[in-house]
């Protein structure tokens, strides 16, 4: 060692004590599989993101509709329509005013709260002027041609305009008034709590129908297995939809149907997988020495399996979601005025001209939630099983 | 191979004496028949209907009654339209929906599979990045939610197209492009894994060696040996747009199927909801059906009828 001191990479090393040489021992830490699965979970900034995401938006819908201060079915008639952001136009002698596309000038204070509606004096309906008078002041609203003007008594626009936030309705208020914000976060909770019994149920039953059947084979197996090809020939929309029909609408209906129709592709993943596993020496060893059927399927056979079913049960997140949006979208999910995303989309798509934050709002909560299950299903699936990565 | 065949035609025509069987029951079994909606009718008058609806026979007359005429391609009057067959309005239905089914599929295999194959060929460099980006955001956001993002910037920020109605071909154009969206981007993806499967092989070193074109080697070599699981998608994909889907012809009005079937589910149109649900679930295990003729046709390799 001696003629290799100067070389740099050498010189940080000396040989081992002669006591100190055991083979036997591991020196490293030991990492279990599952340290190493949450090792490349780490690593993967996508996922790691996408959790808190997810966190978020559960905060948010458990403990949000809460903190609004409002209640999802609270209705204020006379505020229905208006947008998160509003433009306030202010008079020479500092009063403020909104003026709401749907042709109606409110009373507002200067940062944001709009508080009563004015009504016009008058009308010349044939040069399509409302005549509004406040303070003594007289004010007029033109809606002709190019779009609608507010003007002071000389005829000219008010001196000077700012677009602030609706310190009222942070996210504005929907068609009859009600809070979007609110809504959006009760929305959440709704759409994700059927994601997650849906989920729960196809773990449920997918995986006892699916363990069964794999474990068992024979007759059982094919017979069991027709069944569920038959049942996935029906294409699952129009299964959800004939359940529903047959429920009728509500939140509990729509837990059933949907549970009822989930469980079909998780029963087929954890039959291969058992079919995969059945064979091998330890289930052997298990049978040799006694274990009962059940035992085997629960303690052997599924733990060895629980990674495709983890990724499968957080991909099917994000399809309940979808799935209990468009049956929400087509009237056949939770009753109104009980908001889900989808209901708030029904309700927004018919105003999208004139108030596209109504439908824009649910579609953006639906594609985040879609995402974040998605890019943390993939994830998983890397992190379980790096192979599988492509 | 023409007794797998036999065997597989029988299974299908199980299949689907099961889905209308359950179909007919549940329907059946739905408490409140299409009579007893919004108008209170006098007991004479709803007796009669019962009678010339046949629903006061027993429920097994009926179920024999149903099948005879579907075998006959006859799905029954409709309960709401009075004096409308269920066949009539499939009729009217279903060229709209069959129109924008087949654009969306052109769009599908015109604009899904070339993005696959492109993002194959340059994989991990920028073009496949940016496919697969495009494809990750269009096989998540469901269609619905896709269709309102395509409405509001090509119809509310830059009025181009009009929001709802085909009464000119422009109308046609959202629709079919959010139909077709999600599709794309799944056959691109599929494409796209498939294509690098292939490009792996052995025998396309070969073909290279040999001094093949790359659009040769590409086309011929490559894409006939990545197509069976992107022809297993597309035909599910076309048959489940054919019958036309809810969501889309309801946000874009489209007097299609789809819009047709919502409709009928909220009148409870039973008659109309059954033959929409056997109908969609024929033109399903068909495709099944055929898709598994198709890949003896492209893959000679393969040999079904062993297993």
């Amino acid at each position: 060692m001696n003629e290799n001191q100067n070389d740099p990479f050498v010189k940080d090393w000396t040989p081992l004590l002669k006591e100190e040489k055991n083979a036997e021992t591991t020196s490293g830490t030991t990492i279990s599989y599952w340290q190493d699965v949450f090792r490349r979970l780490r690593q993967n900034n996508l996922a790691i993101g996408s959790i808190f995401v997810i966190l978020l938006i559960l905060l948010a819908s458990i403990f949000g509709p809460q903190l609004t201060g409002k209640k999802y079915e609270m209705q204020q008639l006379e505020l229905r329509n208006m947008p998160p952001q509003i433009e306030i136009q202010i008079a020479r002698d500092g009063t403020n005013f909104y003026v709401h596309p749907d042709l109606k000038v409110f009373m507002a204070s200067e940062d944001g709260w709009v508080t009563q509606e004015l009504t016009p004096d008058s009308a010349i309906l044939a040069d399509k002027v409302f005549i509004y008078s406040y303070k003594d002041q007289t004010y007029y609203l033109s809606f002709s041609g190019d779009g609608i003007k507010f003007m002071d008594a000389n005829h000219e626009p008010l001196p000077e305009k700012k677009t602030i936030w609706n310190k009222n309705y942070l996210l504005g208020t929907d068609s009859i008034g009600r809070d979007m914000l609110t809504r959006l976060l009760f929305g959440g909770r709704i759409s994700l709590l059927v994601a997650f019994i849906t989920t729960i149920c196809t773990l449920l039953i997918g995986v006892t129908y699916g363990g069964i059947s794999g474990f068992n084979g024979g007759n059982a197996d094919i017979l069991m297995m027709r069944l569920v090809e038959i049942l996935m020939s029906i294409p699952s929309t129009i299964y959800v939809i004939l359940l529903m029909v047959y429920f009728g609408q509500g939140i509990y209906n729509i837990l059933i149907a949907m549970a009822l129709t989930s469980w079909l592709g998780m029963a087929q993943l954890v039959r291969g997988q058992v079919l995969s596993l059945k064979g091998q020496e330890f289930i052997l060893a298990a049978k040799a020495t006694g274990v009962s059927p059940i035992k085997i399927i629960f303690t052997h056979l599924l733990p060895n399996s629980i990674g495709p079913i983890l990724v499968s049960a957080t991909l099917s997140i994000p399809a309940a979601i979808a799935t209990e949006a468009f049956m929400s979208f087509i009237g056949l999910g939770v009753k109104p005025p009980m908001p889900s995303w989808g209901i708030l989309s029904n309700d927004g798509i018919g105003a999208i001209r004139s108030s596209p934050y109504q439908i824009l709002l649910p579609s953006i909560a639906i594609s985040l939630t879609m995402f974040a299950f998605t890019f943390l299903g993939d994830g998983l699936r890397d992190a379980l099983d790096p192979r599988l990565r492509k | 191979m023409l007794r797998y065949l036999a065997k597989r035609f029988v299974m299908m025509l199980v299949t689907m004496f099961i889905i209308i069987t359950a179909t007919f029951f549940l329907m059946r079994a739905i408490p409140g028949g299409p009579f007893s909606l919004d108008r209170v009718l006098p007991p004479r008058v709803e007796e009669s209907l019962k009678e010339k609806y046949n629903l006061n026979k027993p429920i097994m007359e009926q179920y024999f009654d149903y099948l005879s005429g579907i075998l006959h391609f006859d799905f029954g009057p409709s309960y709401v339209y009075f004096g409308q067959t269920v066949n009539e309005m499939m009729a009217d239905g279903w060229p709209a929906s069959a129109l924008l089914g087949i654009s969306a599929t052109i769009l599908i295999i015109s604009l899904g599979v070339p993005m696959g194959i492109i993002a194959a060929l340059t994989c991990n460099k920028l073009p496949d990045r940016i496919a697969m980006v495009i494809s990750t955001i269009g096989v998540v956001v469901p269609s619905f939610v896709m269709a309102t993002f395509l409405l509001y910037f090509f119809s509310v920020k830059l009025d181009l197209l009009p929001t709802f109605g085909v009464e000119s071909w422009k109308g046609y154009i959202l629709p079919s492009v959010c139909l077709a969206v999600g599709s794309v981007c799944g056959i691109a993806r599929l494409a796209r894994s498939s294509m690098l499967d292939t490009l792996s092989q052995d025998y396309m070193r070969t073909a290279e060696s040999k001094g093949l074109s790359p659009a040769r080697i590409i086309i011929v070599h490559g894409l006939r040996n990545s197509l069976i699981p992107i022809i297993t998608s597309l035909g599910m994909t076309f048959a489940a747009l054919l019958t036309g889907t809810f969501v889309i012809e309801k946000i874009f009005a489209v007097p299609g199927l789809g819009r047709y079937f919502v409709y009928s589910i909220t009148n409870r149109d039973y008659t109309a909801v059954m033959a929409l649900t056997i109908l969609s679930s024929a033109i399903m295990v068909l495709a099944v059906f055929l898709i598994d003729i198709l890949y003896l046709i492209i893959d000679p390799r393969i040999k079904l009828y062993e297993n």
